[in-house]
Formats: structure tokens, sequence, C-alpha cells
């Protein structure tokens, strides 16, 4: 019986570490299922950038462009609201947004559309091709649709937000139909334990 | 686009490859065999409808279209259409008389094997091919790859999709197989089992096809995660996956079960010529 109880502890601390190691997450759990932060684009400031350049930060990556209607503008304003409700610690975030439509979305326009949602928030392109195998990294896409008499169209996209810990590893995805109220506790949650 | 771009590989799977050229293969050296045997026989049917449908495997799972199915939900019940349904069917009614010649001596002499050898694989066929499983399958993996936590993990995760793919072909050459394949020449026994097999996989595929197409809200949300392959809203995919789902899909099943009358009525047919 002793040998049984002395076994038990110690299988029984191991259990309970290994549990306080990985806390559950209200949204999608990625570690390990989708590749770690990859690119070489540019930034809005026309200055080439890759993933390591954001190495150290937690980063939340959005797939979107700057005519968007409605998905865009909804979720950074999502993000944005939510960066500051976690307040101070939130300052190290960075919000990637990466344009997928580069014919429209100069540098220019895409500094003026992440300014207003706050300094975390930053515009990042590429030429479509270079775009389309990144999306094909993290198994989403784009595509367009059929331009009219003044030369608009309508783009489809992936409305998800994948976060990245501060070694860019991937760690959790957020979709249209997360609550924000998830998205919070989990991004609280994610950068508290990389501090 | 070019064919050449439509052609490329969305992402390249050598299984699949290793797949279409052996069974391509296989049946070309078949058909060679046919040839020896006997110099005026005629397969041209045979042969046209085994490669179409071979052809059509191969470009729904490794050409611009793979890469449509991963991003929209109606051309993702087109390629399990092909996979389940069209292809399988045409390449058991075209496949099977030729490539039997074609096969390994010892495949042939099957059950002259040892029992230790052949059990293993024989008892799991013969379970998925009871007429009372082999349509629940055939129906049920339908519906599982449908359910809506199942469908968004597959289409987030390569390997899961690769599974979902490769179970629906696998399903739909054994279901054909069963159906069509030539244990059953058309006599008495095994007819009305056929059809009724057949008339129970028509109405559940028609009921999952009539809910996706009518449904009011939007079911598979994996594809607003993901994005889809050119703006169209997703009520309107969903309702062309509904009718893909619900109209060729039952056709096909309908098909099968015509075909298996006309065997039934030609082998009554001989068997009256036989007798007068």
């Amino acid at each position: 019986m002793k040998l049984v109880k002395q076994s038990l502890i110690p299988l029984l601390c191991l259990v309970l570490f290994a549990c306080a190691d990985k806390q559950p997450t209200r949204l999608t759990d990625v570690t390990g299922l989708i590749p770690d932060l990859e690119f070489e684009l540019t930034d809005e400031n026309n200055k080439k950038v890759t993933a390591e350049n954001y190495l150290g930060s937690t980063v939340a990556i959005f797939f979107g462009f700057t005519s968007c209607p409605e998905v865009c503008p909804t979720t950074m304003h999502q993000l944005s609201s939510i960066l500051s409700k976690i307040g101070e610690s939130a300052k190290s975030v960075n919000v990637l947004f990466i344009s997928v439509d580069p014919e429209r979305d100069s540098a220019e326009n895409l500094k003026k559309y992440t300014a207003v949602f706050g300094a975390s928030f930053i515009g990042l392109r590429g030429d479509e091709a270079v775009i389309k195998e990144m999306t094909k990294r993290y198994r989403v896409t784009f595509g367009y649709g059929e331009k009219n008499q003044q030369g608009d169209y309508e783009v489809s996209h992936s409305g998800a937000v994948f976060i990245f810990d501060t070694e860019g590893k991937a760690r959790l995805l957020a979709t249209q139909s997360s609550s924000a109220e998830d998205i919070e506790i989990d991004l609280k949650n994610l950068i508290d334990a990389s501090n | 686009m070019t064919i050449i771009e439509f052609l490329t590989p969305w992402e390249f799977s050598p299984a699949l490859v290793v797949f279409v050229v052996g069974l391509g293969a296989f049946y070309y050296l078949g058909m060679c065999a046919t040839d020896n045997a006997n110099k005026t026989a005629k397969y041209y049917w045979q042969a046209t409808g085994f490669y179409i449908g071979l052809a059509s495997i191969y470009l729904v799972s490794h050409s611009y279209l793979d890469y449509l199915s991963q991003y929209m939900f109606w051309v993702h019940r087109f390629q399990h259409l092909v996979l389940h349904h069209f292809a399988p069917l045409l390449i058991i009614l075209g496949g099977v008389e030729i490539i039997r010649k074609s096969l390994p001596r010892w495949l042939v002499n099957w059950p002259a094997l040892p029992a230790v050898i052949r059990l293993p694989f024989e008892l799991p066929y013969r379970l998925i091919q009871h007429p009372v499983i082999a349509p629940v399958v055939f129906v049920g993996l339908i519906y599982l790859w449908l359910i809506p936590d199942i469908h968004f993990a597959a289409m987030l995760s390569q390997k899961l999709y690769y599974l979902m793919n490769w179970s629906m072909l696998i399903d739909g050459l054994l279901f054909w197989w069963l159906i069509l394949g030539p244990d059953w020449k058309g006599e008495e026994q095994g007819f009305s089992v056929r059809i009724i097999m057949m008339l129970v996989v028509v109405v559940p595929q028609q009921l999952l096809g009539a809910y996706l197409t009518l449904s009011s809200s939007v079911i598979y949300d994996v594809y607003d995660v993901c994005g889809r392959a050119w703006p169209i809203s997703p009520m309107a995919d969903q309702i062309y996956g509904g009718i893909v789902t619900w109209i060729p899909a039952s056709m096909m099943s309908v098909l099968g079960l015509v075909l298996v009358l006309r065997r039934r009525l030609n082998h009554q047919k001989r068997m009256e010529n036989e007798i007068s």
C-alpha cells in the first residue's frame, strides 16, 4: 500500500503540472496544427519586413483588404477594443493586416486604414503570388469577382484571425463566430504566459 | 488560366499518382492480355469508361479542381460526387473483366492460399460488404463527413482532408463492386438484395440534399473562416452544394438501379434462349 502511495504522488504531481502547463482555451487551440509565422512582405512604410521583425511580441494576423465593406472593419474594431480592454500588457501585441488586394491597397492606403485602429495595427502587402503562397500555408484563400464599370470588384477572403506567441508559434484561431469575451480572455492569458 | 496551370496539382500527392498510374497500367496490361487471348475481342466501351473514370479521379483530386474543392462547398460536393459515385461506377463497369487478366497469379488463385493469409483480409471485407452494412457505410460516410464539426476539421487539416477523400473513393469502389461487380451475373439469387440496397441508399441522399438546399441558415462556416475561391454568397454556395448532393448523386444511384435491372433482364433472356 505504501508503495502504491509513494508512486501515486509523483504521478499525480506530473499530471497536475502537465495540466498547468497547458490551459484549456476558449478559442480553437491550434498549437502544432498550423505552421509557424513566416513571411517576407513590405509594410505600410514600404519597408521590407519578415516574421523575425515581430518575434518577441504576440502577433495576430488577418487577411483582408481596405475596401472591404463589412468583415474586415468589424474584425479590426473588435480587436482594437479588445486590446484597449486588456490595457497596458496589450501594448506589445502587433496586429498584422495583410492585404489580399495588392492592386488597390497601396502602402499609403494601408497606413491610413490601420491608423484608425491604433498603433498596434500594421498593414502589410506583397505580390498576389506571394500572398497566395502565404495563405496556402495557413490553409485559407482569397479570390476576386468580376470588375464592374467603375473598375470595382468584390474580394472573397478568410475571416479568421491567427494568433501567434512571442516565438512565432501558432497558438489560437479566432473566427467570425468567436465572441469578443473569449478572444479577450485567451489573448490575455497568452500575453501573460509569455511575460 | 492555361491548361498547364489548371493541371498543376494544388498539393502534390504521391499516393494518388501511384494509385492512378498503377491502375491505368494494370488495365493496359489487361488489354494486351485480352488481345493475345482473342484477336477479335471488342472492349472499346469498357476501356473508354474505365479511363474516363480514372481520369476524373485524377482531375478532381490533383488539379485546380482540388483547390476549388477546398474553398467552395459546392465544388467539394461535386468532388465527392465524382469520387464516390461517378468514377467508381465507371471503373467497375469498364474495368473488372479486363483488369482481372493482368492480375498476378497468386491473386487470381486467392482461394487456394492458406487461411492464415486469407482470413485477415477476407473477414473485414466480408463484414463491410455485408448487404446490411454496405449501404449503411455508403450513406453513413456521406453523412459523417458532413457533420459540421467534422467537416470543419477535415477542411482545416490536410491529413483529415486526405482521409476523407480516400475513404470516399475506396468505399465507392467497394460499394459499386458489390452492386455491379462480376460476382453477380444477373441470377435470381442476389437480385432483390441489390435492388433493396440501391433503394435504401437513394432516399437518405435525397433527404440530405434537400436539407442542405432548403436550409435557411449557413451550416458550414469553415468556408467563411478559410475564405472562398471567389466571391459568392454563403447561402448560394450551400444551395448549389445541396443540389449537387440531391439531384446528380441520387440520379447516379437510380442509374445503378437501372443497371441492376438490365443485368437481370439480360440474364433472363440468355436463360430463355438456352432453354428454347
